[in-house]
């Protein structure tokens, strides 16, 4: 799911106040920036700079008269000499001992770390565990492409080991379900309920995972400002994954791409950080697109259009990048300038950008550019992103995806350590690191079509297999985690095609060839699954997935209900409402929705405006806002668009209960919370036809959308759930589960027996 | 450092480069795992062996003009130019079937002898002391069995190519005695040489060869350059 998709506008705003100013702070490329200060203080400048020389000539000028009369410096040699002389000597020979030591002793801190490391792995049931994430994967789809015979792999896993349903968080949205599957615990102990949180005092929505703080006030010196701090990134996220539990007990884990891992945490391991990175604009992925036709003056969901000139035979334009760090606050992008021209025929066209030239054929992806933006001469932010030539002749319209944090110089933290996305980039070359890597929003605008879009999937996707692959040949002992994300935004924008009813494709369309888009991407996944089982040997595989997938036929406007029904108030004269509540009177306001699936009250105490009482009369709100909603009718539809309502008070336990939504919204399969509703608008309808791309969704009813598990081995698991996950992993290396963990460990079952895939019965890479 | 980025396959030196750097970071990220840190280690040799490679063929093709850049550098400023003033040994070696006796110098004007021949009969060479007195080129004559033999003789305040010895034709003395003409190969004369003073570069508080100096800017100037010709070194 991915939230600057469902958010567009309003991320970007939010992004832009509270990463992106942040952000241009933060790039390391400019840690010690220097900024020219406005002109109203030059004034000021000038006497403090006065000052400063004043003060630096009287230090200089002492200094040089110490050395130029050494016989009174040398007269006394009294006791205080002799401390501060034995002080310092002693500072540089405890230096060397210590390096001296350091050194010597090398062989033998490695022998006991080994030693330490057998003593773990004697008590462990397994020597390595292998967890690969397909985010989304659906059981019924799974379940019936092995049916057909399709899935030989996965087949294989379902005869030999495991195969079942996953039980999914409520409500059932991928950060909310990975965040569960790498703590153990539910969301009112991690603390992510949705991709968003509200604001009690503005009503306006907070990203979840992340804040970005500016860093410190920078120091002045003469006319400019010295930086002496980076930006300050705070996980939100709450909970211990379990791979630093394994970490302290000596167990080594590679973590790759799995969700909330941003910023990443210290431990004993390597991760790349996944969904909720941001792009190099502070947003989660500002794509550009250029064209010399006619654009339409509004403005993109989650992206900029940008006009293209004419000069000298070659088409001009830009690439916008972060806001200058020497000028904050003044809203002027750096940019990087770029041309193109058409070689003449009707498919190609020559790029130039930045001293580097390459040519592209239409409908063809580049390469990753690496992008420089500079501010001033040492001052430079470095990016990369990739261009797609759309169109030609009669004219020329180019795509440039978001500008992704440059993992050869991060700038911000991706990875744990920091070398990791470095060490990634120097094996494997560039890759994308943004959160959200996949561009659904470029084709839910049209600015990609279907098949640059799936184009953009594999590419990306190929970037994850071969660091997937490094890390689990890098990982022969210990815990090995991938998530890959083609699956997720695969189905959520080619759904259409395999649903009869659904409203954004044609019959036609659904004959066609994207109507096996979805059982391809499964032969796929199932081809990786080959590929994994024939390098496992006798480590544990668990291949899962956070949630399922339902159509997503029509949408939900929750704010119009709570309006029609008298719980939202707008304005006087006003009859719907903007973006995040614009026009709501919240004196007069008892509950209102916000992301996915929250609904809160507007609770007196808590909520700026709030009007209901704590206690009983929330309750009571709550329970008749519950019993209304679960009679929701869509009158096209002739049905029920809501399966269940939850009270966030009896489904969540933990200490950060009391961020969660007050009720979460299951929707019934084939409805969802609509585009406006997610964002806060008040409209007029509350049912509508969902007649975008992005047609197949989960945030919906928990028990309709439950993600599967397979596992080369025979597991004991009575339903199972993705909570289970991290105390099983646990258990597996024989540590002992916290108690604070909700999941329950799965019993391997003949854990001392190799896995029967490990007997010959390999996995086939083919597929075949 | 352009001949060098044209001569090179410089998009595979750089991947094989990136590769070595990954393979010395995965020593550092996955220290634990030591069958992982030492097939890092024998990539890193490997990759290093084939990095190598890929620099010879280029550097083969720069050889060549780098050792004629270098000689003309050695004949530059290897050695001082004579001061007027100066005094200075002229050498001719003659063969060993001839008598040393038998050889004269004839000084063109501006030089004079200031001291009597010496004869090293054990080496079968004549030496003589002449003093140059003006600046210029000069050619004293080395007379021997009715042949005459000249030596260019620089006497200057500037920077001039010195050719220290003309010795007979032949390829190992063409190497170690570039530039200059050579004498016959069957003649009287084997060698006829001048000592010019070496000559030292001053750096700050070193004096150094011109080669150290040279050896040095051309280093720095290269990894220098390196970013600006993007070139992988």
């Amino acid at each position: 799911m991915r939230f600057a998709q469902i958010f567009p506008k309003t991320f970007d705003r939010l992004t832009r106040s509270r990463l992106t100013c942040a952000d241009r702070i933060v790039l390391p490329s400019v840690p010690h920036a220097v900024e020219r200060v406005g002109a109203n203080e030059k004034g000021k400048q000038a006497t403090k700079s006065f000052t400063d020389r004043r003060v630096a000539s009287a230090v200089l000028l002492a200094v040089a008269f110490i050395l130029v009369t050494p016989a009174a410096a040398h007269a006394y040699v009294g006791p205080g000499a002799g401390f501060a002389f034995l002080s310092s000597f002693l500072s540089l020979f405890l230096a060397f001992i210590y390096s001296f030591f350091a050194f010597i002793t090398w062989p033998i801190r490695r022998i006991y770390r080994m030693l330490r490391s057998f003593k773990v792995y004697r008590r462990a049931i397994a020597r390595r565990v292998v967890i690969v994430g397909f985010d989304g994967l659906d059981p019924d789809l799974a379940a019936r492409f092995m049916q057909q015979g399709k899935l030989p792999n996965f087949a294989r896993l379902r005869d030999s080991g495991t195969f079942c349903p996953l039980a999914t968080t409520c409500p059932p949205i991928s950060p909310v379900a990975w965040s569960s599957f790498m703590t153990g615990v539910n969301p009112g102990k991690h603390n992510i309920y949705d991709f968003i949180n509200r604001d009690t005092e503005s009503y306006l929505p907070l990203l979840s995972s992340a804040r970005i703080r500016n860093p410190k006030k920078p120091g002045k010196s003469g006319k400019y400002w010295l930086r002496r701090d980076k930006p300050r990134v705070k996980l939100l996220r709450k909970g211990i994954p379990f791979w630093q539990f394994l970490g302290k007990a000596g167990i080594f884990s590679s973590v790759l791409r799995v969700p909330v891992t941003f910023p990443p945490e210290k431990f004993h391991g390597v991760l790349l950080s996944g969904m909720c990175v941001p792009d190099l604009q502070g947003s989660q992925g500002v794509f550009s697109f250029y064209s010399t036709r006619e654009l339409s003056n509004e403005k993109p969901a989650s992206g900029v259009y940008i006009p293209v000139r004419k000069n000298n035979g070659r088409f001009r334009s830009y690439i916008p990048g972060p806001e200058n760090p020497l000028h904050p606050g003044e809203h002027t992008p750096l940019r990087v300038d770029f041309s193109v021209m058409p070689d003449g025929t009707a498919d190609r066209a020559e790029f130039e950008i930045g001293g580097q030239r390459f040519k592209l054929q239409k409908g063809e992806y580049s390469d990753w550019v690496e992008l420089e933006f500079k501010a001033a001469l040492n001052v430079r932010v470095r990016g990369i992103c990739r261009f797609y030539l759309k169109e030609v002749q009669p004219h020329l319209e180019v795509y440039a995806g978001p500008v992704n944090i440059d993992p050869s110089r991060p700038a911000l933290p991706i990875s744990h350590p920091l070398v990791y996305s470095v060490y990634l980039s120097k094996l494997l070359g560039p890759y994308a690191t943004l959160g959200l890597a996949e561009d659904t929003w470029a084709l839910n605008e049209g600015c990609l079509d279907e098949e640059a879009f799936l184009k953009q999937c594999y590419l990306i996707h190929e970037e994850r297999k071969r660091m997937f692959f490094d890390a689990l040949a890098k990982t022969p002992r210990g815990a090995c985690v991938c998530v890959f994300d083609i699956t997720d935004r695969v189905q959520h924008m080619f759904w259409r095609f395999i649903d009869d009813h659904h409203p954004a494709a044609t019959a036609g369309q659904r004959g066609g060839r994207y109507g096996g888009v979805i059982e391809d991407l499964y032969r796929r996944m199932d081809e990786l699954v080959g590929q994994i089982l024939s390098r496992i040997g006798e480590g544990v595989l668990i291949v899962l997935s956070d949630h399922g997938f339902k159509t997503f036929e029509r949408s939900v406007n929750l704010n119009s209900w709570l309006w029609r029904n008298g719980y939202l108030a707008l304005k006087e004269g006003v009859w719907q409402s903007g973006e995040w509540f614009a026009t709501v009177d919240w004196e007069h306001t008892r509950a209102y929705a916000m992301g996915l699936n929250g609904l809160y009250i507007n609770q007196k105490g808590r909520e700026r405006c709030g009007t209901v009482a704590q206690g009983e009369a929330t309750r009571s709100l709550k329970a008749e806002l519950r019993e209304k909603l679960q009679e929701l009718c869509d009158p096209k539809a002739s049905r029920r668009a809501i399966s269940r309502v939850f009270d966030s008070e009896a489904t969540f336990r933990g200490p950060y209960r009391e961020s969660a939504p007050d009720l979460i919204v299951g929707y019934a399969p084939g409805f969802r919370a609509g585009w406006d509703s997610v964002t806060g608008r008040v409209t007029e309808t509350v049912f509508e036809d969902n007649c975008k791309a992005w047609s197949g969704d989960h945030c919906i009813d928990p028990l309709s959308v439950p993600g599967v598990l397979f596992s080369n081995r025979k597991l004991e698991c009575h339903q199972p759930a993705i909570v289970d996950v991290a105390p099983s992993v646990l258990e597996w290396f024989g540590l002992k589960v916290p108690p604070h963990m909700d999941g329950k460990p799965w019993t391997l079952e003949n854990p001392s027996s190799p896995s029967p895939l490990s007997r010959g019965e390999r996995g086939t890479p083919g597929g075949g | 450092m352009l001949v060098f980025r044209y001569a090179s396959n410089q998009r595979t030196m750089r991947r094989i480069k990136k590769r070595i750097q990954a393979n010395i970071l995965a020593v550092r990220l996955f220290p634990d795992q030591l069958g992982v840190v030492l097939h890092a280690y024998f990539q890193v040799l490997c990759y290093t062996f084939v990095y190598l490679g890929y620099a010879l063929r280029a550097l083969a093709i720069l050889l060549l003009p780098m050792l004629i850049v270098l000689a003309q550098l050695n004949l530059r400023f290897s050695r001082l130019p004579l001061q007027p003033g100066d005094s200075f040994i002229l050498q001719a070696k003659l063969m060993r079937s001839l008598r040393i006796e038998s050889a004269s110098l004839r000084l063109p004007r501006g030089m004079k002898v200031t001291a009597p021949p010496v004869h090293i009969p054990a080496l079968n060479e004549v030496d003589w002391q002449i003093q140059a007195n003006e600046n210029g080129d000069f050619w004293p004559a080395v007379v021997i069995a009715g042949q005459t033999f000249t030596k260019r003789v620089v006497v200057s305040d500037d920077i001039a190519s010195l050719h220290a010895k003309r010795v007979q034709k032949s390829l190992l003395n063409w190497i170690s005695n570039p530039g200059g003409r050579a004498l016959p190969p069957a003649g009287p004369l084997r060698s006829i040489g001048i000592d010019y003073a070496p000559r030292t570069i001053q750096v700050g508080p070193l004096h150094t060869e011109w080669w150290v100096f040279f050896f040095a800017f051309a280093f720095a100037s290269g990894f220098a350059a390196k970013v600006c010709l993007r070139v992988e070194l």
